[in-house]
């Protein structure tokens, strides 16, 4: 059926509404990459097979990444008239258990994460019940999503249907509101209006820079050419950073409504997504995205029955940082390497074979169509003065609970690393978070209470980038830090333009020499030198950015750098030319397991006696700093 | 055309709209120093050294030179402090890579830099991509382009291999400052017949023997490229310049 009327799109709200909130039992699986490579594949097959075998009816349906990746594979649990219940760290093994208990109408309690009485749906601000108050208040020990300390300050616009519904499947889409935007932006609003309305909202591009993103619509609205593009950017190169993937995965439709409505307000007739050939998951999704909304009318000509048309096509990356740089991405488009060239010309003057071409990020574009139906004052409200709206984080590193995290900007930095995060892992101590991804900065301890937002993580020396936060404890050294991630930029930098091809290599030389003890005093002052010219010569912000990992380390961890050049020394035990192992004899009891795991046979010692480590022979593996039950051995 | 205003180095004067800055300033005796760009090749933006100070409505801005259009009541420093420093540190990044190349080391000698103090790589190749852009934009064979990325990145012929795209018309060897790019003509040991060989990118081409003098004189697949370019028929390039131009012609 092709949607031409509003009466149509209610239809499929209908159907969408009756898969989301069913009669019978419903059991849904986290199937997006976080969730298959712990095994969620498996749990869902496993579930198929058991609920036939035990002959016990039950839908049992994929859903994207819920946010807690941690705790994957994530199952979700439906039973009519009661809460809604989500298990976490599901395996195989369970779903015989899980099965047979589902006759009763039960579920044990061992792998409960917490229960869901409502939901609220972000698109149009109404709540939906799973279970009445009275029903609710059976669950007794159960925690209730919004009281557990990874939800409470989250709050999810771009992610608003991860985890929930199916990705698959465009009905379930509708029913969360879906398309309801795009219908009254193409058949009832001025391209004008709509731009003047995200202007209102105050939506700032999330792919990094942070341009705002109604003035780049009217920009490409403005600027002539005798066809236009919308590209959205999915390529997504920054290490450890994985939220356009989700949402890629767990909601494709809600970035394809936000192209329609880029589209429309720009006047753009094709649109393409360019995503990295390493996400294929993603890939395959949207592809079946677009497939569906083609049948159901909701891409190709004359759209919602006006003479509005658009079509979107998939792009594959081969896996170069660069090509997302804007330039660069458009080049690998056209077929020619992805290198940046210089700009101006800014793509929205001439993009795509040499056409207007507006480019946005993913998770950009998801957020428009929330902005559109609660509108742009209603969005403005979230967030700062200049910073509007959520952001996504992927919260890694020595963090207690690593995930997908949707936070109001402003929010501090320490109630995510502390409150939704869960603090350190294993009762180590805080020491910096890394954010923006490669050329991000690292934010010291102290400054912790940085609010999250463009201008506050600038000034701090860092960059909000496209979302990646690495929080790092005690054990980790600074210097090693910035070598890792000038190691990654001068692999990644195209080399095209020389500040950033020799700099970026040089900087890492530099780096390198430093953490293996034959670092020189003039060495801080070459890598600032290196540093300069890199920001401010190189063509494309590969390079310009490529320094802050530098010198946001040597700003706030200056004394690491001095330690390891004038002391030879790594206080945080990582470099391992400049740290020597050795054994306590006061915490030593001889149980030989050090002995043991020394590949080397540096270690020696009788049973029950004092064990020693040979200087000469020890090739600083850390092995027996892990084995040892006593924490006798020591780094120094 | 109306002239934009310019304050240049301090002093006022004008300038015309439609060309760069670095061509504008060149117009006025002032001297920046450039690797990648070439008054015959578009634009490349890639070297960097052509880097100025603009002001404008207060903002201060580092741009390369080759490549910005200039705009009226622009204010333009070509050696501010800040610029020679970083152009300073780029000339010596570059030495740094290549330590023997010529224009490298005489660029280094204009700029007063004695030595580099990063860790020497011994390239030879500037990665100007004057070669590269000559053979698309001027002769059209579009035979080479870049590999790699970032300090790995090269020049190449596709696949490392004998190049069906190029001709053999020696543009590279011709327009590269370094001359790291060369080729010779010999006699096969395999068919016994003149050749060309583009030493770098191990590409052998058959020679034409002049239809008038026998003298061989270019590359047969040049001759066929550049008459199917300029649509004269082969025969007419069959005999050299030389023969032509005293009418020898069969
Ligand atoms: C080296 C480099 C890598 C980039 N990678 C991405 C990326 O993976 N995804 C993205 O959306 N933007 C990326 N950007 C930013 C884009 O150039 C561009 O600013 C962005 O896609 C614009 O969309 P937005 O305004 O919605 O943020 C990158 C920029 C640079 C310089
Ligand atoms: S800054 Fe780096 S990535 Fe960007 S054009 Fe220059 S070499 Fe290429
Ligand atoms: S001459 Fe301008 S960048 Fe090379």
């Amino acid at each position: 059926m092709k949607i031409k009327k509003m009466q149509d799109l209610n239809k499929l709200k209908k159907s969408g509404e009756q898969q989301l909130f069913p009669s019978g039992i419903k059991i849904t699986v986290g199937l997006a990459t976080c969730g298959i490579a712990r095994g969620a594949d498996k749990v869902h097959d496993a579930f198929k097979k058991e609920l036939q075998k035990q002959k016990v009816k039950a839908t049992v349906v994929p859903v994207g990444c819920s946010g807690w990746c941690s705790r994957e594979p994530i199952v979700n649990i439906i039973i009519p008239r009661m809460p809604k219940i989500t298990l976490g760290d599901v395996s195989e093994d369970d779903i015989p258990g899980i099965v047979r208990n589902l006759k009763n109408r039960h579920i044990p309690e061992s792998k409960i994460l917490y229960r869901t009485d409502a939901e609220e749906n972000i698109a149009d601000g109404r709540v939906r019940k799973y279970a009445s108050a009275s029903q609710a208040a059976t669950s007794g020990k159960i925690p209730a999503y919004g009281t557990l300390p990874l939800f409470k300050k989250q709050k999810k616009i771009a992610l608003r249907n991860c985890g929930l519904i199916n990705p698959a499947d465009i009905q379930e889409y509708v029913a969360r509101g879906g398309f309801k935007a795009a219908y009254s932006a193409v058949t009832g609003m001025k391209p004008e209006k709509i731009i003047t309305e995200v202007q209102r909202s105050g939506l700032r591009g999330r792919g990094g820079a942070g341009f705002p993103v109604g003035k780049k619509w009217e920009m490409a609205r403005q600027a002539e050419g005798k066809k236009k593009y919308i590209i959205c950017n999915a390529d997504e190169g920054d290490p450890g950073a994985y939220m356009d993937r989700s949402i890629l995965e767990g909601d494709p439709f809600s970035v394809l409504e936000g192209m329609i409505i880029a589209a429309f307000s720009i006047g753009a007739s094709e649109g393409y997504i360019y995503v990295r050939g390493e996400y294929p998951l993603a890939v395959k999704q949207v592809t079946k995205a677009i497939l569906q909304a083609k049948r159901s009318g909701l891409l190709g000509r004359n759209m919602f029955g006006t003479d509005f048309s658009f079509n979107v096509n998939v792009e594959k990356g081969a896996g170069a940082f660069v090509c997302g740089e804007e330039t660069a991405l458009i080049a690998s488009i056209e077929g020619y390497s992805g290198e940046p060239v210089p700009r101006p010309p800014y793509p929205v003057e001439k993009g795509l074979w040499g056409l207007p071409t507006c480019i946005n990020n993913v998770e950009t574009l998801a957020n428009i169509p929330v902005v559109l139906s609660r509108g742009g004052t209603w969005f403005s409200r979230i967030g700062t003065g200049k910073s509007k709206g959520t952001k996504i984080f992927s919260l890694v590193g020595a963090v207690e609970r690593v995930g997908l995290v949707e936070v109001p900007m402003g929010i501090s930095l320490k109630e995510i690393v502390y409150d939704i995060g869960g603090g350190i892992a294993g009762g180590r101590k805080l020491k910096a978070v890394q954010t923006g991804g490669p050329s991000g900065g690292c934010i010291p301890k102290r400054l912790a209470d940085i609010s999250v937002d463009y201008e506050s993580l600038t000034k701090a020396g860092s960059i909000m980038g496209s979302g990646g936060m690495i929080v790092m404890d005690d054990r980790t050294c600074m210097v090693d830090v910035a070598k890792y991630f000038m190691s990654f930029l001068k692999d990644e930098s195209c080399g095209k333009c020389l500040p950033c091809r020799e700099g970026t290599q040089a900087v890492f030389e530099i780096l390198d020499r430093i953490t293996r003890g034959r670092g020189r005093t003039k060495d801080i002052e070459q890598l600032k030198d290196v540093c300069e010219a890199m920001s401010q010569a190189s063509m494309c912000a590969l390079g310009k950015t490529a320094a802050n990992p530098v010198l946001s380390t040597l700003r706030y961890f200056g004394k690491e750098y001095d330690e390891h050049i004038k002391k030879r020394r790594c206080s945080a035990g990582v470099c391992s030319a400049l740290i020597r192992f050795s054994i306590n004899a006061d915490k030593c009891i001889g149980c030989e397991a050090c002995r043991k795991a020394c590949p080397c046979e540096a270690v020696s010692g009788k049973p029950r006696k004092m064990h020693k480590i040979s200087v000469k022979k020890c090739i600083k593996c850390r092995a027996c700093y892990e084995v040892c039950p006593v924490k006798a051995v020591e780094i120094r | 055309m109306t002239m934009c205003n310019i304050t240049l180095n301090g002093k006022k004067t004008k300038f015309l709209p439609g060309k760069t800055i670095l061509e504008n300033t060149r117009d006025h005796g002032v001297k920046i120093p450039v690797l990648c760009s070439h008054e015959a090749l578009k634009p490349y933006g890639a070297c960097r050294l052509c880097i100025v100070e603009i002001e404008e409505q207060g903002r201060k801005q580092i741009v390369t030179s080759c490549n910005s259009h200039v705009r009226d009541g622009m204010k333009i420093k070509t050696h501010s402090p800040r610029v020679q420093k970083i152009r300073k540190t780029l000339v010596e990044l570059l030495l740094a890579r290549t330590p023997e190349a010529a224009v490298e080391q005489q660029l280094a000698r204009d700029i007063g830099v004695k030595a580099t103090p990063y860790p020497e790589q011994g390239e030879l190749c500037i990665m100007c991509g004057q070669c590269v852009r000559t053979c698309r934009e001027i002769v059209g064979a579009c035979a080479l382009d870049f590999v790699h990325k970032g300090s790995k990145r090269s020049v190449a012929v596709p696949f490392f291999r004998d190049s069906k795209e190029c001709i053999g018309c020696g543009s590279c060897v011709f327009v590269c400052p370094t001359g790291v790019v060369s080729m010779h003509d010999e006699i096969s040991d395999v068919r016994g017949e003149p050749e060309r060989i583009m030493d770098k990118w191990e590409t052998r081409l058959p020679l034409q023997k002049c239809s008038s003098d026998g003298n061989v004189f270019a590359t047969r697949r040049m001759l066929e490229h550049f008459a199917r370019k300029h649509e004269v028929s082969e025969g007419f390039l069959e005999t050299c310049s030389h023969c032509l131009r005293k009418g020898n012609t069969k």
